[in-house]
Formats: C-alpha cells, sequence, structure tokens
C-alpha cells in the first residue's frame, strides 16, 4: 500500500486491539467515542490532504529508502527545503484543524532515531541502523501513524532514574533475552497515542553509565501484549457527551489527544530494538528528537493562530467593532506575532545540515529560540483574541438555551430561545447563532480543550522554557561575542 | 494541447489558487473553442509528457516541487492574482 485514504485509516484503527481505559472504564469502541473521535479526525486530515492535488506538493514525499511517494510524516528529510516543507505543511494542518494534528511526534523521532542509530553503530559496532531503516521501510510502505514517546513520568525530578524510590519511573530494560529485551515503566503526555498504529519509544533524558537500563528505544505496535493507555482528560471534555453537542464545543470536528502509555513488561524482539544500554548515545537521541520537535512548533501552532486571528477579527465584525483602530491594531499585533514563530520555524530549516547518515537536521539554536517564543507569544495572542471577543465568550447561555422554545412565563410570553437571541445579538444582519459560534470557537482555544493544544502544549511540549534556555545558552557563544564586543571598543588584553 | 496542473502545498497562500486556476482554464478553454484547438487541464502526474506545465503557487517563494513532472515548455507559473493575465497570454501562445 503507498498511501492511505483518511477512511482507510480510521478502519486500519478499528483492527488494532489498542487498549484504552476513560473515566476508569475499558473502551472498546473508542475509534467511535465522541471525546476520542474528534483526535481521530484531526489524524484522518494528515491523509485525506496527501490526497488532495492542492496540498500534496507539502503532504507527500519521495521516500529516500525505497523511491515511492510516501506521506511527508513517515519522510526523513533529505535537504533544508524537506526541512521548510515540513514546516508548511504543520501550518496547513494546524489551519484546517485547528488542533493538534498528533502525527508530527513520529516523524521528529524517526529523523533523530535515524541519525542517532548511525552514529551509534560507528561507535559500539552495533547494528541498530539496519534493523531501524527496516522498521522505517515498514511504516511508509504501510503509511502508518505512529506515536514519538519521549518523556517518561518522572517521579521526583531532584534525583536521577535509578535514584527514584520507584524504578518504574523511567521506562526500562528489565530482561535481556537471546530474541529480544522485556521493558517496563511508562511514557506520560503521548499526543496522539491511542491514534497511532505504532509507538517508537526513547529515553527522556541523558543517561549515566550506572543507570543504562534506562537507556532503550524501540518500537512497538500499540496493542502490543502489556501496553495500555489511559486517556488524560481536557477542560470541557464532558461536553462532547451531551446531545446534539454543536455550537458549544467551538471546534465539533477536530481536536487533540493526550494518553499515559503503560508497558508492563512488554517484550521488544530485537529487530524493533535501536538502542539497548548504550548510554552515551542517550543524550544526542534526546536533543535531536527535542530540536526538531521545537522546530514543529514553528508550524502546527502557528496554522491553528491563522484561524485564531481570522476568528477574533470575525468576532469584531459580529460585535460591530471592526472598524476600531485598536481593534485593527490587535489584529496586526496577533499577525505579527504568529508571522514571527513562523519566521523561526522556517529559519532553523534553512540553516539545516545533514548528518553523517545523510538525513538533515535543523540548526539547533534557533529551534530551541523558535520554541522559546512559542512558550509565550500564543498566550499573547489568545489574550489579544479574548479581548476583541468580549467577555460573553465565556458567559453566554448554551445551545440549548438559544434553541429553547421553554415560555419563560412573564409578561412578554417569549421562550427562552427568544430571550436569548434578542439579547445577545450584535452587528446589524449577523446571525445570533454564528456570533455565539465564533465566540465559542475563541473559548475552546483559550480555556476549553484546545487549550490544551494551543496554550499548555506550547509551554510544555518539547521541552518545558528552562530547556530551551539551556540550549541557548550552550549555543550562544557568548565568549565569541565578548571578542565581537572587544574589537569595536578598542579593547586589548 | 494538455496542460498538467500542479499546486504549491497552499500553507499560506496570499490569494485564492482554486479560483485563479479556475479562470485561467475557463479563459484558455473559451480561446481555443474560438480557435478550433482543443485543449485539457488535468492534475500533473509523473510519467506523462505534457504540453505545457501550469504551476499554481500560493506567493512569491514558488516551492511547488516540480522536477518529478515533463513538459515540453517551460513551465508557467502563476503566484499572485496580478500574474493572472500573463499566465493566460503565455498559455494562449503555447496553444497556437
Ligand atoms: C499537551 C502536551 C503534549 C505533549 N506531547 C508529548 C508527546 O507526544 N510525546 C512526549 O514524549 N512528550 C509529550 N509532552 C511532554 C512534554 O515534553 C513535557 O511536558 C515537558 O518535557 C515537561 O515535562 P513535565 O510535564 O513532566 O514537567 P516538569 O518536568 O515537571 O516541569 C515543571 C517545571 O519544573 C521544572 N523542572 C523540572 N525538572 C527540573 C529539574 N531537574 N531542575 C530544575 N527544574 C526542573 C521545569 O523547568 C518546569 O518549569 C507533551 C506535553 C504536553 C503538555
Amino acid at each position: 500500500m503507498a498511501l492511505m485514504t483518511g477512511e482507510q485509516y480510521v478502519e486500519s484503527l478499528r483492527k488494532l486491539n489498542t487498549k484504552v481505559y476513560m473515566f476508569g472504564q475499558k473502551i472498546d469502541n473508542w475509534v467511535d467515542h465522541p471525546i476520542i473521535r474528534p483526535s481521530i479526525n484531526c489524524v484522518k486530515m494528515t491523509y485525506d490532504l496527501a490526497q488532495d492535488p492542492e496540498h500534496e506538493d507539502l503532504m507527500t514525499a519521495t521516500s529516500s529508502l525505497t523511491g515511492n511517494k510516501i506521506n511527508r510524516f513517515a519522510h526523513l528529510h533529505q535537504s533544508t527545503d524537506d526541512l521548510r516543507k515540513k514546516v508548511k505543511m504543520q501550518r496547513l494542518l494546524g489551519q484546517k484543524t485547528a488542533s493538534c494534528f498528533q502525527r508530527c511526534v513520529g516523524m521528529d523521532a524517526f529523523n533523530s532515531m535515524f541519525s542517532t542509530t548511525y552514529e551509534t553503530d560507528k561507535a559500539h559496532g552495533t547494528n541498530y541502523h539496519e534493523r531501524f531503516k527496516k522498521y522505517l521501510t515498514y511504516v511508509q510502505d504501510n503509511d502508518l501513524t505512529v506515536d514519538g514517546a519521549m518523556t517518561d513520568p518522572k517521579g521526583d525530578r531532584g534525583k536521577s532514574q535509578g535514584a527514584q524510590t520507584d524504578p518504574d519511573m523511567f521506562v526500562r530494560i528489565v530482561e535481556k533475552r537471546a530474541d529480544g529485551i522485556v521493558v517496563r515503566g511508562a511514557k506520560a503526555h503521548q499526543t496522539g497515542s491511542i491514534n497511532s498504529h505504532e509507538h517508537l519509544i526513547m529515553p527522556t533524558q541523558a543517561v549515566s553509565e550506572e543507570d543504562k537500563q534506562y537507556a532503550v528505544a524501540f518500537a512497538v505496535p500499540s496493542d502490543a501484549e502489556g501496553l495500555f493507555m489511559i486517556y488524560g482528560r481536557q477542560s470541557c471534555d464532558t461536553r462532547k457527551l451531551e446531545k446534539d453537542a454543536d455550537v458549544d464545543l467551538g471546534n465539533k470536528e477536530f481536536g487533540g489527544q493526550e494518553a499515559l502509555v503503560v508497558f508492563d513488561d512488554v517484550f521488544v524482539p530485537n529487530d524493533r530494538v535501536f538502542m539497548c544500554e548504550e548510554y552515551d548515545f542517550a543524550g544526542m537521541l534526546v536533543e535531536r528528537f527535542a530540536g526538531y520537535h521545537r522546530q514543529s512548533y514553528g508550524g502546527c501552532k502557528v496554522g491553528v493562530g491563522d484561524v485564531l486571528i481570522g476568528a477574533a477579527a470575525l468576532a469584531a465584525d459580529y460585535n460591530g467593532a471592526n472598524k476600531a483602530s485598536h481593534i485593527k491594531d490587535k489584529l496586526i499585533e496577533m499577525t505579527h506575532l504568529n508571522e514571527t514563530l513562523y519566521c523561526c520555524g522556517i529559519a532553523c530549516s534553512a540553516e539545516g545540515y545533514p548528518t553523517d547518515a545523510g538525513n538533515y537536521q535543523i540548526d539547533l539554536l534557533l529551534a530551541n529560540v523558535c520554541k522559546q517564543n512559542v512558550t509565550r507569544f500564543p498566550y499573547e495572542i489568545v489574550r489579544l483574541a479574548e479581548d476583541i471577543a468580549g467577555g460573553l465568550m465565556v458567559t453566554m447561555p448554551s445551545q440549548a438555551d438559544f434553541r429553547s422554545d421553554l415560555t419563560v412565563p412573564t409578561k412578554s410570553g417569549m421562550t427562552v430561545g427568544q430571550w436569548a437571541n434578542k439579547f445577545f445579538v450584535g452587528a446589524d444582519g449577523v446571525s445570533t447563532e454564528n456570533r455565539m459560534r465564533i465566540l465559542r470557537f475563541i473559548e475552546n482555544i483559550a480555556l476549553g480543550a484546545s487549550a490544551v493544544g494551543y496554550r499548555t502544549e506550547s509551554m510544555h511540549g518539547a521541552g518545558s522554557p528552562q530547556a530551551q534556555r539551556i540550549m541557548i545558552a550552550r549555543q550562544g557563544n557568548i565568549a565569541a561575542k565578548k571578542e565581537l564586543a572587544k574589537a569595536i571598543a578598542g579593547i586589548k588584553e | 494541447m494538455v496542460v498538467g496542473v500542479k499546486y504549491c502545498g497552499g500553507c499560506n497562500p496570499r490569494y485564492e489558487r482554486r479560483s485563479a486556476y479556475e479562470k485561467i482554464k475557463s479563459e484558455l478553454l473559451l480561446f481555443a473553442q474560438k480557435g478550433g484547438w482543443d485543449i485539457i487541464f488535468e492534475a500533473a502526474a509523473e510519467g506523462v509528457t505534457y504540453d505545457a506545465l501550469l504551476v499554481v503557487c500560493g506567493c512569491a517563494n514558488r516551492c511547488a516541487a516540480i522536477g518529478q513532472y515533463h513538459s515540453r515548455n517551460i513551465p508557467v507559473y502563476l503566484w499572485d492574482e496580478s500574474g493572472l493575465t500573463d499566465a493566460v497570454s503565455e498559455l494562449e501562445k503555447l496553444v497556437e
């Protein structure tokens, strides 16, 4: 199979025996569950757009492994042009879903694993790179979605892996057999894990020699024996369970997904093991994955920002405030911030370079600057959207009230719906429902289910702000800057 | 004449690419009808040799990859609405 259609993707999920728990229950038909389905629709979009002539230029690529046409999400970047197209693809998908479309963690894991296994083999005489190429060919040929899983629960942040009271706070090897390894632990916050066919596991942080059982990277099918997931709940998630839920959701069709993925002694055959105690390469894998993922946010969050800016502009139109100069200026500011993020995503791509293995890596300093800005600008963009929207985005009655034909026993004899529609009308000629729709959309991104992706993921996804500052400090070369200043100021010492 | 049509990915188009393309297409169809020529527009595919390649890009960066397509003539690019007339006349010259 070359490229799956969106429908084929959804059907392929049904064939998996993925074990999902939510609200204390096992969810058997998770594909059609109203809380989960919007996140599946997002991943489906990555398949649908690859079939669309208007978008396939970004959505597809030619495989460096097989020469076949593949989905870009399974591609090894072959040039800085590929790196830029990745960012553009992510912006496009953000625009189409206004949510996290989940498939980039896998792409970032493929690229970092490809180059790290190559260098590990050179140092250790192992054969992980060939194994990984075989695995990635399987992923590309079957157009699979893969969860790139890095973050461990981590327990006490002040302690290393081996010093934790509970040794399972980081994924580790508990048994080595002739035919493979047995792993135990969990990965937290896993974006799109349930919607993925496969999981590609990496360590969270550098590993020292005494903790080498934590230096492990491998791939498993999402329905592997011993693996299960506990769904992460999102703000306002149960609105999706309400009858005829529509306006109140803000974004009925799309949404993100995170889950805790537990490995309760999962067996991994040798051909799917890509790091096994080579602790000296754990740091490289983490740094490369984080670099790619920090680049990613210069695309996906920008696409969501595009929709949010459009929504704020519509809210101003519907409120009748669109001609005010400060509103126009706020829209300019939102656009400026959003495009600044895009500039960072494009810049770290344009300055990318080939690794020893041949695929392209982003510029690490610029990617970290990109993500550092992402920890701030979406918050400012959403603050401005809330300013423009007005308080009604959080105080308006429900869709059921607007549609209610229950008569209120007062003099006018009007229904609840008539009252709500009367008092929440905006500019002349604008339907109250459309006004409510756009305000709910902003609410959803500002503090509803999509705030997970637009706000907190912008803060912590691909590493908390301090993680970027450490990288910026390392790469910033202050010593060279001091020499520049000395030269200009005429200081000789 | 067979024209292969290739879009860029459309991450941040500065104009409506589809309607601009539809405009070009309808003008060319009219032009060909008047002159008694045949003109066919189809989504560009690899392995086909086209008489012309129309590359519809959303911005001046024109990042659409076209190396994989074959055309007997140099590709005609569109990247903003003001270029529509030029694109039409370039294609008209090729039809003739
Ligand atoms: C919506 C969302 C989606 C995500 N998706 C994925 C995914 O798909 N795959 C994946 O692998 N991960 C994913 N993550 C995880 C993300 O990478 C982590 O949230 C991030 O690395 C921060 O880890 P944490 O959440 O455990 O916070 P913590 O590490 O607990 O950080 C909290 C604060 O404590 C500080 N801190 C922590 N440890 C130390 C220390 N030792 N010294 C000093 N300060 C410290 C941090 O700087 C921060 O300020 C996602 C996260 C979110 C929120």
